[in-house]
């Protein structure tokens, strides 16, 4: 058996929402019944045989090459398997994900990891904004699983963030970890304004000191941290590369807030950052 | 049978069901790991009357750390769950908790869960911190030194206690020579301790006495002093009697204790060593029989 792939065949086509193209929604389906498989398509549906080249036979592994900018929804609801993804996605990839890998060989666009629960998310490339944010009416943001960025992320990455880790290797822009609950947020760039902001658990790791001092923290000294010596050997099983650079946290300034929400977050600033 | 000259009876060591968990304890230095593991397996050598069995297993690398840094394995053995939950929240809570540089992590990948840092973490005071990763989950508490990081739960998994076997020599010091040469060689055996002092009791004991109030008494048959007085198990040349008591997360560990145990105590010229033993009840009390000449065939 060969690992399921999707080629795009036109790639002008846009607004395509690949949410039911996961590996356990394609387990079982035959040749026939997948190529007749329905996508919405800008508001229309069309054949995924009409969309897409189709190659190979085992959906445990799907691999979806030529997408874009407008190929959104990608692995919605994942719960296992693995998808390999070559070019861009647009938003929501990995909405509401529970488990499984998925990777990105390129960007993303808004909303990435929303609603995560669980698994394992990576982009070689940039996302937009909302990472690890909010499904529409929800309460809470991603509350689960490991979610890694190598470029930038956009604004309110991590939003009322619960669980999990996230990881940006670029820079991240304004309200990062915006109102987050829990969990942890590595940047190993610079971040923009407003970081923390209403945050009430959890930690912010910054390679760097954000430009202005967040009003609501306060400093509470220098110190080491035995915890991220767990989360290094944690992180080094999905990106061994970031986990060295934790290195760089041997000795972190600890800033704990938001002050007005209980202050039993924290910012912690890389020593030499 | 004899090993270097030494006659092995042809009896069992009769050990019974325990619960047991290992603790992984780290800190900045050896000197500081020592000092919380001793202090955490301190006045824990019989269930008897400490409430639990706890040892060293051994000492551990910083590479085979969770964090990094030195750190020792702790065994701890008691009659029951409730009993293992009671003493380890005790034993970690006074003893590791309150160690400068500490830090406090499961050794164990398999068994039910009890709780470790989760009931300790609110000597934090609303201060303390969780850090989830994966199925794991860490407390951080703040303390005076900077943080106590401490595993949620460790855990629990059936275990044998009360393998043993007594080493019998002309005199004292033959017995002592024996029984160090022993626990050296016994140290190296993983999922093992032997928990009383230096590893060696003297005072082996019986069930029951003439005491009511008393559920053990001196093992009389085997005190050198008595061999006039009672029908002793000593002929007239033994001295001395010390006796090696061995807890283990399996038998097959056990045995292996045993059998390094016994042929160190056999080693050598000039040894002092007479006999080799094992205190048993006849095999109505325990359902573990370790069967001396098996072991060391």
């Amino acid at each position: 058996m060969s690992a399921l792939t999707l080629v795009l065949k036109d790639k002008s086509a846009t607004s395509l929402d690949l949410s039911a193209l996961t590996p356990a929604a394609l387990s079982g389906l035959k040749p026939t019944a997948l190529r007749r498989l329905r996508i919405p398509a800008g508001g229309r549906q069309a054949a995924l045989g009409d969309l897409f080249e189709i190659s190979g036979d085992d959906p445990r592994t799907l691999r979806l090459h030529g997408l874009h900018g407008g190929c959104h929804r990608v692995g919605h609801g994942m719960r296992e398997g693995r998808i390999e993804v070559k070019g861009s996605v647009g938003d929501e990839l990995g909405r509401e994900m529970r488990g499984g890998e998925l990777r990105v060989s390129s960007d993303a666009g808004a909303g990435a990891g929303m609603g995560m629960r669980g698994g394992f998310i990576q982009v070689n490339g940039s996302a937009s904004d909302a990472l690890g944010g909010l499904t529409p009416g929800a309460t809470r943001g991603m509350n689960g699983g490991v979610l890694i960025v190598t470029g930038n992320v956009g604004a309110r990455c991590g939003e009322r963030m619960r669980r999990g880790l996230v990881v940006v290797g670029g820079d991240a822009g304004d309200y990062l970890g915006d109102r987050m609950l829990a969990g942890t947020i590595l940047v190993l760039g610079r971040c923009g304004a407003h970081v923390g902001f209403g945050m009430r658990r959890g930690s912010l790791l910054l390679a760097q000191a954000p430009a202005s001092a967040a009003p609501n923290y306060r400093d509470c000294g220098e110190f080491e941290f035995g915890v991220l010596t767990l989360l290094k050997d944690y992180l080094a099983g999905f990106h061994p590369a970031y986990a060295k650079r934790l290195a760089a946290f041997s000795r972190a300034r600890r800033w704990c807030g938001d002050m007005l929400y209980g202050g039993t977050g924290e910012i912690l600033v890389a020593a030499d950052g | 049978m004899k090993i270097n000259g030494v006659t092995i009876d042809n009896t069992f060591a009769e050990a019974f069901p325990m619960k047991a968990t290992r603790i992984i304890v780290t800190a900045r230095n050896e000197t500081w790991v020592e000092h919380a593991v001793r202090a955490m397996t301190g006045f824990a050598t019989s269930v008897i009357a400490c409430g639990c069995e706890a040892g060293i297993e051994r000492r551990l690398k910083s590479s085979e750390t969770p964090d990094g840094r030195p750190g020792a394995a702790v065994l701890l053995f008691t009659m029951s769950n409730k009993e293992l939950i009671k003493q380890v929240q005790n034993r970690v809570g006074q003893c590791v908790l309150t160690s400068p540089t500490s830090a406090c992590f499961a050794g164990l990948e398999q068994g039910d869960p009890i709780p470790l840092g989760k009931n300790l973490r609110f000597f934090g005071d609303g201060w303390q911190l969780s850090k989830k990763l994966g199925a794991k989950r860490y407390w951080r508490v703040p303390v005076m030194d900077g943080e106590f990081v401490c595993e949620e739960n460790t855990r629990v998994v059936k275990a044998i206690g009360g393998g043993n076997f007594l080493i019998l020599a002309t005199d004292q010091d033959s017995a002592l020579a024996a029984s160090e040469r022993a626990i050296v060689a016994m140290q190296k055996v993983a999922g093992v301790i032997m928990p009383f002092p230096g590893g060696v009791v003297r005072s082996g004991s019986k069930v029951g006495s003439k005491y009511k109030t008393l559920p053990a008494s001196t093992n009389h048959l085997f005190c050198p002093t008595l061999k006039g007085a009672v029908r002793s198990e000593l002929s007239a040349d033994v001295g001395a009697v010390l006796e090696i008591v061995i807890d283990g997360l399996d038998a097959e560990s056990i045995s292996e204790a045993t059998r390094v145990g016994v042929l160190a105590a056999c080693r050598g010229r000039k040894h002092g060593v007479l006999r080799i033993s094992a205190g048993n009840y006849g095999g109505n009390l325990g359902p573990f029989h370790f069967k001396l000449r098996t072991i060391l065939k």
